[in-house]
């Protein structure tokens, strides 16, 4: 399952969190067909400190916390 | 088939939900105090291109390693020297390799009209259920069609379903799920369009689970077998 950010306003991609996805309502609906598997972020490349960002962001979006 | 409920997937702002997206009667979110129990299990993982390649394969696994990941989604790997050294490096690090990343489908798409990209494409494919056999994932991601100046809705519709069905067998057979994207593609970009064109594909497909996050990223994954 391929994860990434959008904003609707601007129509363009973001990254995780910073868009206006309502990430609890997505986690919400993977729950209710009790998915299980990976959440795949694709996005733009960087380097170890911007991966380990988006790492934190998908711990976020599993945990059901706020990016 | 399980039915889709119509869902809101956008936050909300205090003057109610943005216009511009198909859904409507969704549900609005609301900041928990504490996260719902989740009825099942998610694992998290990147593109393999979004870590540098000035990296060797193996720095690249050990880094995937060091940010916490579970595991890694790659493209298509066609020569067979690489395959082996993907497959030591998860191995070595402990990183899955879960989904493979089809890349012809784009240049090569199964929408296509010209029976040269349909065998290009068809080769692709196999080499991307082939890398998922080598390397243990579960799936492989397939862009089914392309709809653009040259290629009605229509037309995309009937080829793509068409040649999907050729792979089907070889997926059922090596137990793979294939994940059909259509963000970018303008071909089924409305969520409720997929079941219907996922269900007359094939009847290997025995269970679908659908997933809307937000237009244009639609998502669905297949099983080739019943669960």
């Amino acid at each position: 399952m391929h994860v990434k950010g959008f904003d609707v306003k601007r129509k363009e991609f973001t990254n995780l969190g910073d868009g206006t996805i309502d990430w609890l309502e997505v986690r919400r609906a993977f729950s209710d067909i009790e998915y299980s598997g990976y959440i795949n972020a694709e996005l733009g490349g960087g380097d170890e400190a911007y991966l380990l960002d988006v790492s934190k962001r998908l711990s976020k979006i599993i945990d059901g916390q706020e990016i | 088939m399980k039915k889709i409920n119509r869902r809101s997937f956008l936050i909300t702002s205090s003057s109610g939900v943005f216009a511009g997206m198909a859904f409507t009667g969704g549900i609005s979110a609301t900041v928990e105090a504490s996260p719902e129990t989740f009825k099942g299990k998610l694992k998290k993982s990147v593109f393999w291109r979004m870590i540098p390649d000035s990296l060797s394969i193996e720095e690249r696994f050990k880094l995937a390693g060091r940010i916490g990941l579970d595991g890694v989604e790659v493209p298509t790997i066609e020569k067979s020297h690489l395959v082996g050294e993907f497959r030591e490096a998860a191995r070595k690090t402990g990183i899955t390799i879960h989904s493979i990343m089809n890349m012809k489908h784009w240049k090569y798409p199964f929408s296509s009209s010209d029976p040269e990209d349909i065998r290009t494409g068809m080769k692709g494919m196999e080499t991307s259920l082939q890398n998922a056999r080598d390397f243990g994932a579960d799936t492989v991601l397939l862009v089914p069609a392309v709809v653009n100046a040259q290629t009605s809705y229509k037309d995309a519709y009937v080829r793509s379903q068409k040649h999907i069905r050729e792979l089907l067998p070889l997926a059922e057979e090596l137990k793979l799920s294939l994940q059909l994207k259509t963000s970018g593609t303008n071909f089924c970009s409305a969520p409720l369009n997929l079941p219907d064109m996922l269900m007359s594909s094939t009847a290997l497909i025995l269970k679908l689970t659908s997933m809307s996050v937000i237009l244009p990223f639609t998502v669905f994954r297949t099983t080739g077998s019943e669960r």
